[in-house]
């Protein structure tokens, strides 16, 4: 009932209500049936990435797989509020992980948690001086996505965008990432 | 639940829900020009370093010049003059520069595999940046190395002893120092402000103090010793500093403070019973009561 009230109310809402947030959670770690190959690479939000194992040793496309798992933690830690990964990464001077950080941990402080599509579609690294400094960049897509609180009410939806990320990474014995930049790619480009 | 209760909720669920669409994301509001200035700062870096190995055995060759837009999607590397040739416009990230500070051209970078191969092509390895960016950074460490003076430490009275329960009056000199310094190469002017004094009176008691003091009649700073004894004052300042690579307009802070100590001569705390007596101390001979 909820539900018809709210999408007579206002209009244009997304019917994103309906569905009981709490599944997104509940169900991610359960065998799920098969998802249907999508033409992104979509990811659930609620399951770590893994390490790609080309983050193991320094180099350009080390650099960018480590770009490409650091930024693939950014949905995981808002749906989850586990910071381990991210934090293991982040340098403490990197403003953009600071911040993410700091979000993460309010939201999940008073119980919400946001989930969304996010998807990451093409990367690169570059060696600046070897074994030391890199630099890379990812593309990502960043869908819609919706906060709940914990009850599991929606509470905000943020709006999809494409982003071109850029990152200032060193190596010393793993990777860390120094910065970020994010540019909003226009969608003429 | 009563209809009451459910349009309230409803109402909430209402004005809690911005609506979709609005065109912010969870990245908006999290984006800074970090990485621009530690992309310029290392780019800047390699560069410097290069310069130090001699040209016919480098790897690799550093130049900041334009990036420059030839066609949608279509862009090259401009001339070190900061040109573009006709008809390409000068493209990429210009950003905004403190007052007189130079705008920084994006770094680019070719490379061969030995000093016997060709070279590559170019590659843009930077967004650019500004000026003051690109300077190298004067850390805490470095500042705490320089050698600031010593604090002034003025102590009033000054004679080798004091009193017990009197002021024991103290202040220092304020003024900033000027100092020259050298950072991979590049002169630097270092001023250094004491910010903070803490003195010890060497009986168990300190103070900490923003305020310098003044001397007596117009002390505020001092202290009142409980004991007789045998004591002397340290006085710590704490520096805070800034500085300005030479060619730069731009003066920066120092992330850091250091310190400095002076500690005075021991001195005796006394304690005086005033009498009364028959004659003058001054006189001479000096009565025999004095």
């Amino acid at each position: 009932m909820l539900a018809v009230v709210l999408g007579g109310c206002t209009g244009s809402a997304q019917p994103a209500p309906t569905t009981p947030p709490a599944a997104a959670t509940s169900v991610a770690p359960s065998p799920t049936p098969t998802p249907t190959p999508t033409p992104t690479p979509s990811v659930d939000v609620a399951v770590p990435p893994v390490r790609p194992e080309a983050m193991a040793t320094p180099g350009a496309d080390g650099a960018a797989a480590a770009a490409s798992y650091f930024i693939s933690l950014y949905p995981y830690v808002y749906a989850t509020g586990d910071l381990t990964e991210w934090r293991l990464l982040s340098d403490p001077a990197c403003e953009f992980c600071a911040m993410v950080d700091g979000e993460v941990e309010d939201l999940h402080g008073r119980g919400h948690r946001v989930v969304g599509p996010f998807a990451v579609l093409s990367t690169s690294g570059r060696e600046l001086e070897a074994s030391r400094w890199y630099s890379a960049e990812a593309v990502v897509d960043i869908g819609e996505s919706s906060e709940f609180d914990r009850q599991g009410h929606l509470v905000k939806t943020d709006g999809a965008g494409t982003y071109r990320t850029t990152y200032s990474l060193t190596w010393n014995e793993g990777w860390r990432v120094d910065a970020v930049g994010l540019e909003p790619v226009s969608s003429g480009s | 639940m009563n209809v009451g209760a459910a349009f309230a909720l409803l109402a909430m669920l209402l004005t809690a829900v911005s609506p979709p669409g609005d065109g912010s994301t969870r990245f908006e509001g999290k984006g800074t020009d970090q990485n621009f200035r530690i992309g310029a700062a290392r780019a800047e870096d390699l560069a410097r370093r290069n310069v130090a190995v001699p040209p016919e055995l480098r790897l690799f060759s550093y130049q900041r010049a334009p990036l420059c837009r030839e066609a949608a999607g279509m862009w090259t590397m401009g001339s070190s003059d900061g040109t573009c040739p006709p008809p390409a416009d000068v493209a990429g990230v210009l950003q905004d520069c403190a007052d007189g500070d130079a705008i920084v051209l994006p770094m680019w970078r070719q490379a061969r595999v030995t000093p016997a191969s060709p070279w590559g092509p170019w590659e843009q390895i930077d967004a650019g940046g500004c000026g003051v960016d690109l300077l190298p950074e004067l850390t805490e460490a470095d500042f705490r190395l320089l050698p600031l003076p010593a604090p002034v430490l003025h102590l009033q009275p000054d004679r080798g002893w004091v009193l017990v329960n009197i002021e024991t009056i103290v202040f220092t000199d304020p003024t900033p120092v000027t100092l020259r310094t050298d950072l991979l190469g590049y002169g630097v002017t270092v001023e250094a402000t004491p910010v903070r004094w803490t003195y010890d009176f060497g009986d168990g008691h300190d103070l900490t103090t923003v305020d310098p003091g003044r001397p007596y009649p117009d002390h505020d700073v001092f202290h009142e010793y409980e004991q007789p004894g045998t004591a002397a004052i340290t006085l710590t300042a704490q520096w805070a500093g800034r500085y300005q690579v030479d060619g730069s307009p731009v003066w920066r802070d120092i992330d850091g403070t250091a310190l400095t100590t002076a500690t005075s001569e021991p001195f005796t705390v006394e304690e005086r019973t005033s009498r009364l007596v028959g004659d003058l101390c001054t006189d001479r001979p000096k009565p025999p009561d004095c």
